[in-house]
C-alpha cells in the first residue's frame, strides 16, 4: 500500500506554487506521519481539533505498490508537481465527513482509494 | 521566530511537507530544526513560491546535538536522488534569506548538487549562509557540487565536501575555512576546480584534477591563506589530504598529529574544515516548557567550558537522568522547580572545575543520590531545602580538592550517610540543623588535609560514631554543644600529623573515652577543664595530708 501527503488547501493563486490536491510526498504504508502532517497524529500528541492546521489530508491507496506511487509521483525538480488530485477530493468538507473515495484515477489507472480518517 | 522539528516522530517527516505548510509570506523567521531520522529528512526539495526577507528568513538546521561530524550520517542528510542536473534544494525566486546550518547534503550523480539557485537574479540585501555542513556524493566515484549557479552574496564557513566535483564560483560567493577534496578515481574527468571565481579564505582544496587548465584554484579566485594538494594555492602547496586528518575516509576529521593546517594561517588560524567537538562550548539553555512530560534522556552532553542552565519547569514529572554530563569548567545551575517529584539520578556528573549550585526546592521528596559527583576542584553548594526528607546518600562524593558547604536544613530526619567522603584538601562544613535525629555515621571520611567543623547542634541525641577518621594533617574542630549526651566514642581517630581540638563543654557530661587514639605525631589538645583534679581526687588529697600521706 501507497500513502500519499496531499495539500488541503492552494497557498497561492499561482499554479505552479502548492495547490490544492498537490500530492507532497509518496510514503509506503505504516510512515510515521509528523504531527502537523496527519490530524490522527495530530491529536494524538494532544492537539486540539480547533487547532488542527488542516495544511495536508493522508490518503491510502491500499491497491497500489510504492513502486507505482513513485512513478506516478515522479515529479520533474524544476516545478512543483507531477500530480495533482481533484478538489472535489480533498476539499473540507469531503475531509471532515472521512469521505470514502471509492476509485482513484492516475493516469488511466484505476485504485481504490480512501482519505485517512479525520 | 517559528520553529518546527522534522524528522521520525515530529511535526513533519520531511522538509518536503514543511515547506508546503509555510505560508507565502513569511512574517518571521521560519526555523526546520531536523533531526537524523531513518532515511533522509529532505529529498529533492523545491522551495518556491516563498517570500522572505531580513527579518523573516527560511532557516534550515540541525538539532543541538544532532549536528554533522563530518562522518556520513551523523547529522541529518538532504539528499539529491538524480544523477544529473537536479538539486539537493532548489531555491527560487522570492527566497533570498537562507541559512542552512550542520546538516548533510548526500548526491547520488557526478552533476548533481546541493543547492542550485533557480533565481533569476539576487536583489541587494539577500543572504544565503551555510554553516557546518558536509556534502558528499553517494559512493567512491560520485561527484557533484555544492552551488549550482549562484546569484548574490553567499558565504559558506566549515564546510566540507567529499568525493566531490567543485564547491561552486561566483563572485559574491566567499569560502572561509573550507575543505574540499575531490572523488577520489577518474581524475581525468574532472572538468571544474573547486573554487572558481570565489573569494576563499582559509579553504584547503584537495582536488585530484588534471595538472593544467582547471586545477585547485583558478586565478580568477581571490585567496587568502589557502592550501592546495597541487601548486595553486597561495599559502600552502603539495599538501596531501590524508596526511591532515585523522581518519577522513571513515569520517574522522579531526586533524592529525603533524599536519601543517593547524595554526597555519595568519594570526594562528587553522586552514580549511575545523571538525566540530562534541558540545564544542556552546552554552545550553533549557526553558520552561521544555521535557516536562519527558521520561528521560532530555539533558544535553556539554563538554570544553559548556554551561547549563535549567529553568523552573524544566523536569518537572521527569523520572530520571536529567542533569547533563559536564566536563571540563561546565558549570550547572539548577532552579527552584527542578527535581521535584524526580526520583533518582537528578545530579548532573561534573568533573574538573565544573561547579553546581542547587536551590532550595532541588531534591524535595527525593529518595537517593541527590548530590553530584564532583572530582578535581568541583564545588557544590546545598541549600537549605534539600534533602529534607532523604533517607540515605545525599552526600557529595568529593575528591581532590573540592569544597562542600551544607546548610541548616540539610539533611533533617536523615538516617545515615549524609556526609560527603572527601579526599586531597576538600574541606566540610557541617552547620547547626545538620544530623539532629541521626542515628550514625553522619561525619565525613577525611584524608590528607581535608578540614571538618561541626557545629553546636551537631552531634546532639548521637549513640556514637559522630566523629570523622583523620589522616594524615587532617583537622578537626568540635564545637561547645557537640557530643553532650554522647555516652563514648566521640573523639575521633588521628594518624600521622592530624589535630584534634576539644572544648569546654565537652566531656563535661562524658564518662569516659572522650580522648582520641593518638598514634603518630598527633595533637591532642585537652580543654583545661580537663586538666582539673577531680573532687574525688582533691578529696583523696586532703585526706592523705591529714594521714601525712601523699596518693597520687
Amino acid at each position: 500500500m501507497a500513502e500519499f501527503l496531499v495539500k488541503s488547501f492552494s497557498r497561492s493563486l499561482d499554479n505552479t506554487d502548492w495547490q490544492q490536491g498537490d500530492i507532497v510526498s509518496v510514503h509506503p504504508d505504516g510512515h510515521v506521519w509528523g504531527k502537523f502532517e496527519h490530524k490522527p497524529t495530530f491529536l494524538a500528541a494532544g492537539g486540539v481539533e480547533s487547532d488542527w492546521p488542516n495544511h495536508f489530508v493522508v490518503v491510502k491507496v491500499p491497491d497500489m505498490t510504492l513502486q507505482e506511487a513513485q512513478s506516478l509521483y515522479n515529479r520533474p525538480s524544476s516545478f512543483r508537481t507531477g500530480m495533482r488530485l481533484s478538489k472535489a477530493v480533498v476539499k473540507n468538507e469531503t475531509i471532515q465527513k472521512g469521505f470514502f473515495l471509492g476509485e482513484l484515477t492516475f493516469n488511466a489507472l484505476v485504485f481504490t482509494a480512501a482519505l485517512e480518517a479525520v | 521566530m517559528a520553529t518546527s522539528t522534522i524528522g521520525d516522530g515530529k511535526d513533519y517527516s520531511t522538509l518536503t511537507a514543511w515547506e508546503a505548510a509555510l505560508p507565502a509570506t513569511l512574517t518571521e523567521d521560519e526555523i526546520a530544526e531536523c533531526y537524523v531520522s531513518v532515511g533522509h529528512v529532505g529529498t529533492d526539495i523545491s522551495i518556491a513560491g516563498v517570500t522572505t526577507s531580513t527579518s523573516a528568513k527560511i532557516i534550515i538546521r540541525a538539532a543541538t546535538g544532532e549536528e554533522t561530524t563530518g562522518q556520513e550520517g551523523s547529522g541529518p542528510s538532504i539528499y539529491c536522488s538524480q544523477s544529473q542536473s537536479h538539486a539537493a534544494i532548489d531555491l527560487n525566486t522570492g527566497c533570498d534569506h537562507v541559512e542552512i546550518k550542520g546538516v548533510e547534503f548526500v548526491l547520488l550523480g557526478s552533476n548533481s548538487h546541493a543547492l542550485r539557485d533557480w533565481r533569476s537574479s539576487a536583489p541587494a540585501g539577500g543572504l544565503y549562509k551555510i554553516d557546518d555542513c558536509f556534502v558528499y556524493g553517494e559512493g567512491s566515484n560520485a561527484g557533484g557540487n555544492l552551488l549550482y549557479a549562484p546569484k548574490g552574496d553567499y558565504e559558506v564557513t566549515n564546510c566540507l565536501g567529499f568525493r566531490m566535483n567543485t564547491a561552486g564560483g561566483g563572485s559574491s560567493v566567499t569560502y572561509t575555512n573550507c575543505t574540499w577534496i575531490s572523488r577520489e578515481t577518474d581524475p581525468n574527468n574532472v572538468q571544474y576546480t573547486p573554487y572558481r571565481y570565489a573569494h576563499v579564505i582559509r579553504s584547503y582544496a584537495a582536488y585530484y584534477g588534471p595538472t593544467s587548465g582547471y586545477r585547485d584554484f583558478l586565478n580568477q579566485a581571490t585567496l587568502t591563506d589557502c592550501a592546495s594538494a597541487d601548486t595553486t594555492a597561495d599559502l600552502l602547496d603539495n599538501v596531501d589530504p590524508y596526511s591532515q586528518y585523522t581518519d577522513p575516509v571513515n569520517g574522522d576529521w579531526s586533524f592529525k598529529a603533524g599536519n601543517v593546517l593547524e595554526g597555519a594561517a595568519t594570526g594562528g588560524a587553522d586552514v580549511g574544515f575545523v571538525a566540530p567537538s562534541a558540545g564544542g562550548g556552546t552554552d545550553y539553555i533549557a526553558t520552561a516548557g521544555q521535557a516536562t512530560g519527558n521520561a528521560a534522556g532530555v539533558q544535553p552532553s556539554l563538554t570544553v567550558g559548556a554551561a547549563y542552565t535549567a529553568t523552573a519547569g524544566q523536569g518537572t514529572a521527569q523520572a530520571v537522568g536529567l542533569a547533563p554530563a559536564l566536563t571540563t569548567g561546565a558549570a550547572y545551575t539548577s532552579t527552584a522547580g527542578q527535581g521535584t517529584a524526580t526520583a533518582a539520578a537528578l545530579q548532573p556528573n561534573l568533573t574538573i572545575g565544573a561547579g553546581y549550585t542547587e536551590t532550595a526546592a532541588q531534591g524535595t521528596t527525593t529518595a537517593t543520590g541527590l548530590a553530584p559527583t564532583l572530582s578535581l576542584n568541583g564545588s557544590f553548594t546545598a541549600t537549605a531545602g534539600i534533602g529534607a526528607a532523604v533517607t540515605a546518600g545525599g552526600q557529595a562524593s568529593l575528591v581532590i580538592g573540592e569544597a562542600y558547604a551544607e546548610t541548616a536544613g540539610v539533611g533533617t530526619a536523615t538516617t545515615a550517610g549524609l556526609a560527603p567522603t572527601l579526599s586531597l584538601n576538600g574541606s566540610y562544613t557541617a552547620t547547626a540543623g545538620q544530623g539532629a535525629t541521626t542515628a550514625a555515621a553522619l561525619q565525613p571520611s577525611l584524608v590528607i588535609g581535608e578540614a571538618y567543623t561541626s557545629t553546636a547542634a551537631q552531634g546532639t541525641a548521637q549513640a556514637a560514631g559522630i566523629q570523622p577518621a583523620l589522616d594524615l594533617t587532617a583537622s578537626y574542630i568540635v564545637t561547645a554543644g557537640q557530643s553532650v549526651a554522647n555516652a563514648a566514642g566521640l573523639a575521633p581517630d588521628l594518624t600521622i600529623g592530624a589535630a584534634y581540638t576539644s572544648t569546654a563543654a565537652i566531656a563535661a557530661a562524658n564518662a569516659v573515652g572522650i580522648q582520641p587514639a593518638l598514634d603518630n605525631g598527633e595533637v591532642y589538645t585537652p580543654h583545661p577543664d580537663r586538666t582539673l583534679t577531680p573532687p574525688w581526687l582533691a578529696r583523696t588529697v586532703r585526706s592523705a595530708a591529714a594521714n601525712r600521706t601523699l596518693i597520687v
